[in-house]
């Protein structure tokens, strides 16, 4: 009898429809598994840049106005200070290069790609930075941060500067960067202990899926505007990063740029506009899908930077 | 990412695919009602196969891990739209058309209904008994209960199945 339940299950079921390509599921398993392990290895990481950085805020502030000076055109210092709400991301190639009208995604004085050639600490003062870690709705304590600075040097030009011209960037963001990184560790190293000792909450598994994402994306140096993990308009810049940037410069000083927008930048990866971080940035409930950021999925960096000249 | 993501599938991992996709996907259309979801989430277990196959290819029983997998997905995407689901059930043919299952469509349909009219503890030991051919013993261990709450949960489901007039009487002598 159980074999006429099997059938009648086996008919219940219906017609099924092909397997999605085995490929693809391979491709998003094998990212997944890096960057858990990338993950594992990021509390280790993060540190040791912590003690190195410290280190070099010691050992380079009394000389940094100096190195800053050296490094670009007449810059000066730039304070970092909470933004406002990060607001939405330029949604379209136009809103990219002559900002949307709005305070969310300013009007660019420079759009190039650019190569990071090398980052430094600089100490700053005391910044009430009052950020939130979404969704934990833990607030960090508001701490002395560590403003990171960036040469970049311009390697493809849309407008604003010429190639191999270098430019100061400011980012603020590291510290913070890495104490929301610790806080999200924390709590997944919570959740994966709890999933291993039974009796187990059934939504423990979706909060463990929830808080790897957001660590993937804060991992990508808080990149994404939805995120409120830092509010400020800087991107966390990397040395060898290869980005194609909007850029304003600092209210505070007209020699140090700053992105026009948390997300008005792309990364580029293997010589390709980084698919994680398109991923990333999908993987964000209420991230909108922008016809920009389909353009960048479809195109390489030359046929965006082209398309970015086109809509100046 | 690395460079493992580039290399191409390992063939014991597609054959494992092939004999296993199709059975977890009919699992969890079974389990709930829900042709798109099922196929969502039966994705989403088999990338968790890809991310952890070297593990996973060691196991006694990996056919069965996966079922697991795709089963606490459901559940656990079941209870985020908990509220969503009893709306539905507030009108059996509203219910019906959202779940993709049409009552009126003969056996096949009537028998996915009455298995969505289970509780998810009953409809998961049936479905994982009867459709995707799992011992009792895995189905204690996917499911970590012990093999007599397979049992009960099994003779209860079957008892609905019975009284929806969907089962022979004798059905219950199988059950071991």
């Amino acid at each position: 009898m159980t074999d006429d339940l099997r059938r009648d299950l086996d008919r219940a079921v219906g017609p099924v429809d092909g397997r999605p390509e085995l490929a693809d599921l391979w491709r998003s398993g094998r990212r997944r598994r890096a960057r858990a392990r990338a993950a594992a290895f990021g509390g280790v990481a993060a540190a040791l840049v912590l003690l190195v950085a410290g280190a070099l805020v010691v050992t380079q502030s009394a000389d940094d106005a100096e190195r800053v000076s050296s490094a670009g055109p007449g810059p000066a210092t730039c304070t970092p200070a909470p933004a406002p709400e990060a607001g939405s991301p330029p949604r379209t190639v136009e809103s990219f290069v002559r900002g949307d009208g709005s305070s969310a995604v300013l009007k660019p004085r420079v759009v190039a790609r650019v190569k990071v050639v090398r980052v430094w600490p600089v100490p700053v003062p005391h910044v009430d930075s009052g950020v939130l870690v979404a969704p934990l709705g833990r607030s960090l304590p508001s701490q002395p941060t560590t403003e990171r600075r960036a040469e970049l040097v311009v390697t493809d030009p849309v407008f604003g500067v010429s190639a191999g011209e270098r430019l100061v960037a400011s980012d603020s963001a590291e510290r913070l960067r890495m104490a929301a990184t610790r806080e999200l560790q924390r709590h997944i190293d919570d959740l994966q202990s709890e999933i291993e000792h039974p009796p187990v909450r059934a939504e423990a598994a979706a909060e463990l899926r929830d808080a790897q994402e957001r660590l993937q994306v804060v991992q990508l140096s808080e990149r994404l505007s939805p995120i409120p993990v830092v509010r400020t308009p800087c991107h966390s810049f990397r040395a060898g990063d290869e980005l194609i940037v909007a850029l304003i410069t600092s209210r505070r000083s007209k020699d140090i740029y700053e992105l026009t927008n948390p997300s008005s930048f792309f990364l580029i990866t293997d010589g390709q506009l980084s698919p994680e971080l398109d991923a990333a940035r999908r993987s964000v409930a209420g991230w909108p899908d922008t016809p920009l950021a389909r353009l960048a999925r479809r195109s390489s960096p030359d046929e965006l930077i082209a398309a970015l000249r086109a809509a100046r | 990412m690395g460079s493992g993501t580039r290399q191409p599938p390992p063939g014991d991992l597609a054959t494992f695919y092939v004999d296993q996709f199709d059975r977890v996907r009919g699992s969890l259309v079974l389990f709930t009602g829900d042709r798109q979801l099922a196929e969502e989430l039966a994705q989403e277990a088999f990338v968790r196969v890809c991310q952890h196959w070297e593990r996973v290819r060691t196991m006694d029983a990996p056919g069965a891990w996966v079922h697991r997998v795709g089963i606490n997905l459901a559940i656990s995407r079941g209870r985020q739209t908990r509220s969503e689901v009893r709306a539905h059930h507030r009108l059996r043919a509203e219910r019906a058309a959202v779940l993709d299952v049409d009552p009126s469509a003969g056996t096949d349909g009537a028998l996915r209904s009455a298995l969505l009219d289970l509780g998810p503890d009953e409809r998961s030991v049936i479905v994982l008994r009867f459709y995707a051919d799992l011992s009792v013993a895995q189905v204690a261990t996917i499911l970590q209960i012990p093999e007599g709450t397979v049992k009960t949960r099994t003779r209860a489901g079957l008892a609905a199945l019975r009284a929806a007039g969907l089962l022979a009487a004798e059905m219950e002598e199988d059950v071991r």
